[in-house]
């Protein structure tokens, strides 16, 4: 059986931002950027949403009198990561999706 | 629609690969600390086979002019870093609790009269080899475990020789190691 995959996630550019921030304490956003190769404005608006939804923390700040952006991921993220690539593996393998491995 | 699901892993596979690769740059302090304790400790052997009585005085010279580069470096380096990973956190505690250690070691043994040198070689062998292991540098372990077996010979050995024991154990372990890991980022760049 097929398990919902996260709409939050299930989108190419937040997985990706959600599986770099998984690996690392905390990003500045020209790291995102150059890691994702996407462009500011969209990186931005996903960032967005991966905050609206509780799955990071952004830090706004200034550094050197150019503005700052830090991102983390939270407790909450880490969880639906964990869960979404869980369900993933249904997809491909669906023996380990219905949690038998 | 298994074609999509598969992308998206190899892509959550591929992000971690390469975020899990990144630490930054801090091949300055190793280079700064083991050359400032290579010179020292060569320094105050030749004072002390020349008889001299201020053979000591070049260490309170040289490390805390040690100390100020570090502080000063990191301070330079944290402004342009983009990222801070999980290696850099973990290095972090190592080299405190380390530096820690060294402190009570060389203050309390030197209080009571004992030679703190074949203990600090021993901590600094700790720290380096735990460091390469994170950063995945064998030089750097290879040169840590060194600093173990030098640290044991350093009981053995006259207080003086001990010194040189010192520098070969901060050549092995901090300097070249602190060498390759920045022809390391060089390349990288």
């Amino acid at each position: 059986m097929f398990r919902e995959l996260d709409p939050v996630l299930h989108s190419q550019l937040r997985l990706a931002i959600v599986s770099i921030l998984i690996s690392v304490q905390e990003a500045e956003f020209t790291f995102l950027k150059e890691k994702t190769k996407a462009t500011s404005g969209n990186l931005s608006v996903q960032l967005d949403k991966l905050k609206t939804e509780g799955y990071i923390d952004i830090t706004k700040s200034f550094r050197n009198n150019y503005p700052l952006t830090v991102c983390k991921i939270t407790p909450r993220g880490i969880n639906a990561f964990a869960t979404y690539v869980e369900h993933l593996k249904g997809y491909i393998n669906p023996a380990a999706g219905n949690g038998s491995v | 629609m298994e074609n999509n699901e598969q992308q998206h892993l190899a892509l959550i596979a591929e992000m971690i690969h390469t975020a899990r690769k990144e630490y930054n740059d801090r091949s300055f302090i190793y280079l700064t600390w083991g050359w400032s304790v290579c010179i020292a400790s060569l320094v105050q052997f030749i004072l002390i086979k020349m008889g001299n009585s201020y053979n000591g005085l070049v260490w309170a010279i040289l490390m805390p002019v040690a100390a100020v580069v570090q502080i000063v470096g990191l301070a330079l380096k944290k402004k342009t870093e983009k990222v801070c990973t999980h290696i850099d956190r973990a290095s972090g505690y190592i080299w405190t609790a380390v530096g820690i250690s060294l402190g009570i070691v060389l203050f309390f043994m030197s209080v009571r009269q004992m030679n703190p040198l074949p203990i600090v070689i021993i901590l600094y062998g700790v720290g380096t080899y735990i460091s390469g292991g994170l950063m995945d540098l064998t030089p750097m372990k290879a040169g840590g475990a060194s600093c173990w077996v030098i640290g044991a010979a350093a009981f053995y050995v006259n207080n003086e020789y001990v010194l040189l024991l010192l520098a070969l154990s901060v050549i092995l372990s901090y300097i070249i190691p602190g060498y390759i890991l920045k022809s390391r980022f060089k390349k990288n760049v």
